[in-house]
């Protein structure tokens, strides 16, 4: 019987015997969680969508990006010497070990998911345990339009991989402390582990950019991995790193061992006037006041993404499945709005509007101009009145009795 | 039909439907975590995490895959972040492991059968990582794609820590198992 075979069967007469007492406290905490769900839920409850969309597509860059950078500097562990060449692997190897700091400029491309492009270039400096990353981003869903971001992310592989990506132009900082899942991926030890079977070839001295350089090609799995090195130093001086299948390409140039870098340039704390949000949490910090007019701004900005129409839902909403799929296909087709300034404010200012404060949205369909229709109102505890956002972008305040009815709040009824 | 509600979002989820989830996984997420962590405090206490933080979202949450897979792996992420809080506290690895005659010990609120215990003791033996990805692939039979989407590493990085933690276990178990 096979190890795994062994394992199925233990696993299959596993058994555990579990307390009357453990399922009283799971339950009863999970209970209480549930009713306060419930309560909360008018102001809170509903993920964002465009919030679950910026996250979700910003940690998917940082992390490609990452995993391409610290994949292909693991190349100096494959280890097996190759024969021919004046300059060896090994000594390539031993030299690129050898180094304290590296920098070098990159370019790459690759479908990071289905219909999902990004072409990134840019420089990084690597000073162990960090490696900065600073560089212009090019996203493209599907055939929709392409959006460019410049972006300086800063990784600490020391503890848990936690990183902060800086968007100067909108003051924004993402943070995670932990990127939690990749404990040994972006380490060398796992690197190591994860390349031991690549297979290594010298392909002899070459001409490349001008110069002469001894070459070498690793094949591992699905990924080609082509080291130009140079014939006096031994140390690299291009790597390209192709998929075999598929769009994922990356090339380093301007390699540069043992540079001085300043410890400042790897200090992850974001500058005083930045928005920050931690990923891990969702919690937003914001050094101002958050206020209706940066809902408004949020409003405005989603609406001319999606060229003049505010979305199905914004925070809440439409209820239903078919409400979901229509704001997701929303969300893949919006146009970047340049100017359209720091992102999720608004809604930050929603969910922090105070319990009991009656948040709905019913934009669906409303032309961006229209002053007739309502987009979005609330009622702070207190208020006798409503405060409601028209398609033209005018806040203003409405009895409770002037306000149009929701279709899917009067159906419940 | 737990899986088929949690496809439709609606406000008529309630405490017993949550409580219907809890009964039918419940035992298979205890037996994972106590796998992976070969400790029955942090796999009660991971089950208790996430069946919380699954309640704080139970109203609106949207399932997209296979349930059991979801909870195996939120409940796999949860011991990875205790086991890691607890190293970080100064109770080592070892200590933890040491405890594998616990595992059947009548106090305790959870009691493994030999099996569970035979298990666990030889997982613990493995890095976590390789541990991991096989107690979701064998007992949470999650496919490699899935626990690659879900652990954010490449699906050859799945069957590679999958191919190194059988290979030790072999021999592992070739000296504990009768067969």
């Amino acid at each position: 019987m096979s190890s795994a075979e062994k394992i199925k069967r233990l696993f299959a007469k596993s058994d555990v015997t579990v307390s009357p007492k453990v399922d009283d406290r799971i339950m009863s905490d999970a209970e209480l969680a549930l009713g306060r769900s419930s309560k909360t839920e008018s102001v809170s409850a509903e993920p964002n969508i465009w919030r679950i969309a910026m996250k979700s597509r910003i940690t998917k860059i940082a992390v490609a990006a990452v995993i391409a950078i610290a994949v292909l500097l693991g190349v100096h562990y494959f280890g097996v010497s190759p024969d021919g060449a004046g300059v060896a692997w090994a000594d390539v190897l031993e030299n690129m070990e050898a180094a304290q700091t590296v920098t070098f400029t990159f370019e790459s491309e690759n479908e990071y998911q289905e219909g999902e492009y990004s072409w990134e270039k840019g420089t990084i400096m690597v000073k162990e345990p960090y490696r900065r990353i600073d560089r212009t981003v090019r996203l493209r869903s599907g055939d929709g339009p392409t959006h460019e971001e410049i972006h300086i992310c800063i990784v600490d592989l020391s503890r848990q991989n936690r990183f902060v990506e800086l968007h100067p132009s909108q003051k924004l900082a993402y943070y995670a402390p932990d990127h939690g899942g990749n404990d040994t991926l972006m380490t060398y030890d796992g690197l190591k582990k994860d390349f031991r079977d690549g297979t290594e070839e010298s392909l002899g001295t070459v001409q490349i950019d001008g110069r002469q350089a001894v070459c070498f090609k690793i094949s591992r799995e699905n990924k080609e991995f082509t080291v130009w090195a140079d014939p006096d130093t031994a140390l690299p001086i291009r790597i390209e790193r192709t998929a075999k299948e598929g769009l994922d390409k990356t090339i380093l140039t301007n390699i540069t061992f043992d540079v001085e870098l300043d410890d400042e340039l790897f200090d992850m704390t974001p500058p005083d006037d930045y928005c920050v949000m931690n990923m891990a949490t969702e919690e937003f910090k914001v050094p101002f006041e958050l206020t209706e007019a940066h809902l408004v701004q949020e409003l405005t900005t989603s609406a001319k993404s999606l060229g003049g129409t505010f979305p199905t839902r914004f925070g809440r909403g439409r209820p239903g499945e078919d409400a979901v799929e229509k704001a997701m296909a929303e969300m893949r087709r919006a146009v970047p709005v340049e100017g359209g300034g720091t992102p999720m404010l608004g809604t930050e200012f929603l969910k922090r509007l105070p319990e009991g404060s009656d948040w709905q949205y019913v934009g669906e369909d409303v032309k961006l101009g229209d002053a007739t229709k309502a987009v979005c109102w609330w009622k702070l505890p207190g208020s006798k009145t409503y405060r409601v956002v028209y398609g033209d972008l005018s806040v203003r305040d409405v009895e409770p009795n002037d306000l149009p009815p929701v279709p899917w709040l009067t159906e419940e009824e | 039909m737990m899986d088929r509600l949690c496809t439709v979002r609606g406000r008529q989820r309630s405490a017993d439907d949550l409580r219907s989830i809890y009964e039918k996984y419940r035992d298979s997420l205890l037996i994972l975590a106590i796998a992976l962590s070969h400790d029955v405090s942090v796999a009660e206490d991971a089950v208790h995490d996430v069946f919380v933080a699954f309640a704080e979202h139970f109203a609106d949450f949207e399932l997209t895959g296979s349930l059991k897979g979801y909870l195996a792996t939120c409940v796999a992420n949860r011991v990875r972040d205790l086991m890691r809080r607890k190293r970080s506290q100064g109770i080592s690895p070892e200590r933890s492991s040491s405890a594998s005659a616990d595992l059947a010990e009548p106090s305790h609120r959870l009691i493994c059968n030999e099996e569970l215990r035979l298990l666990s003791s030889a997982l613990a033996k493995l890095p976590h990582e390789q541990r991991e990805v096989i107690v979701l692939h064998v007992h949470g039979q999650m496919r490699f794609r899935v626990i690659a989407q879900s652990l954010g590493i490449s699906v050859n990085t799945v069957k590679g820590r999958y191919r190194y933690g059988i290979r030790k276990l072999r021999s592992i178990l070739n000296s504990e198992i009768q067969e």
